[in-house]
């Protein structure tokens, strides 16, 4: 359960913490070794310091959910937070700047495979591609490489939020992205389990051949979600 | 230099880098789309790259994965492209003097080039070798540099964001 409550003038530490300070200039947070970077700025230092600069400085200075309220998490979550925060491996991911950046990294490669297949799964249920392959086929290989990724993408998931716990679990953005991604791999399931059966289970008639196409269709959007939401966890304002 | 500077600077103030710039969910909602973007082009790409090593697809004709994979490769990199550059646009300056976006346009550049001189000089005997498992060495050697420069695009691409330093 969320509370919504009136939102305190952000401290330099929430700043810090949250995904909005990160995903944009990040202050404290940085990589080279230019002498204006080793300052941390308060949000209003911030604001005179460089009026419009940075490229979201708005984004910085405007939480996101209206009229300066914001969504803070339940209290066991934020205890939860406290405490992964300061645990080894915890400790271990966020003493090395670049730590963050390369588990990203592969995290998107991870989603590249995922909807690079995806897509290509659709295009071919579509028919608009690869004529000299059956469906089976076709089905065959995405699905294998969409499986293989989600645990690519689950290791390093889990390290992005045991680096920065507050950041996702308590981000909307990512509880949206979750719910997605649950959907978008019951969806395929759906779609998969059949073709245990029968390999050529979503072409033996017109109609399956639709249904078939609808649920490509239905989980590329799903996974379009899962990107997207993915992306604005650096922007809505957690915790 | 200097004219480059001018350049940069006009480009931030136009109405179109402002509005990204100034409004509070363009920005997001346009790096949204290019990480959607480079997701494709990775992930097409790659399967392409790995037909050319000689480890996928590999009962099927290198021309065949090209046309089904390449179109939807050059689809992602267009709008990769143009989201990219109107990120860019947002504050220009800022990008133009950030190291990582350098080496990810320096990449970027590699990248095209490894592409134009595998079209030109190694698919001109494509015919010898389209259906065969075991492609020639120039081909390897293509697709190991192309998957080795995407990933380094990819990396550079979120190093960026965490590297900033907003210049006059």
């Amino acid at each position: 359960m969320s509370v919504i409550r009136e939102a305190a003038p952000p401290s330099s530490k929430k700043w810090q913490r949250s995904g909005a300070w990160r995903g944009c200039v990040s202050y404290g947070r940085h990589w080279s070794l230019t002498e204006n970077l080793k300052q941390t700025y308060t949000s209003a230092e911030y604001r005179t310091a460089h009026p419009g600069t940075a490229r979201n400085a708005h984004a910085l200075l405007r939480p996101p959910t209206a009229g300066g309220k914001i969504v803070t998490a339940p209290e066991h979550l934020d205890h939860f937070c406290e405490w992964l925060k300061v645990t080894p491996l915890a400790n271990a991911l966020s003493s090395a700047e670049w730590v963050v950046p390369a588990v990203q990294t592969v995290h998107i490669l991870a989603i590249g495979a995922v909807v690079g297949s995806g897509l290509i799964l659709t295009l071919r249920a579509l028919g608009l591609i690869a004529p000299d392959q059956t469906l089976a086929t076709v089905n065959l290989r995405s699905l294998r490489v969409i499986w293989w990724s989600l645990p690519i993408l689950l290791v390093t998931g889990l390290l992005m939020i045991t680096a920065e716990p507050a950041r996702s679990l308590e981000n909307p953005a990512f509880a949206l992205k979750m719910a997605l991604l649950l959907t978008s791999i019951a969806v395929n399931l759906g779609y998969q389990v059949p073709l245990k059966r029968n390999p050529d289970f979503w072409e033996l008639s017109a109609g399956r051949r639709r249904v078939g196409r609808l649920i490509a269709l239905v989980t590329l959007g799903l996974w379009v979600g899962v990107v997207f939401s993915g992306r604005w966890i650096a922007y809505v304002q957690a915790g | 230099m200097e004219r480059l500077d001018w350049l940069l600077h006009w480009l931030k103030e136009t109405s179109f880098a402002t509005a990204i710039r100034e409004n509070a969910s363009l920005f997001p909602w346009l790096e949204s789309v290019h990480v959607l973007a480079v997701a494709v082009v990775i992930g097409t790409i790659a399967l392409i790259e790995l037909r050319l090593i000689g480890v996928t697809s590999l009962n099927r004709p290198v021309s065949r994965v090209l046309k089904d994979v390449l179109p939807v490769t050059w689809g992602g990199f267009g709008l990769a492209t143009l989201s990219g550059f109107l990120l860019f646009s947002s504050n220009a300056p800022t990008y133009a003097h950030n190291t990582f976006f350098l080496m990810k346009a320096a990449m970027l550049a590699a990248a095209g080039l490894n592409a134009f001189a595998f079209h030109t000089f190694t698919a001109r005997s494509l015919p010898r070798w389209d259906t065969a498992a075991s492609t020639p060495v120039q081909a390897k050697l293509s697709g190991v540099l192309s998957l080795v420069m995407w990933v380094g695009i990819v990396a550079c691409g979120r190093w960026v964001g965490f590297t900033l330093v907003p210049t006059p």
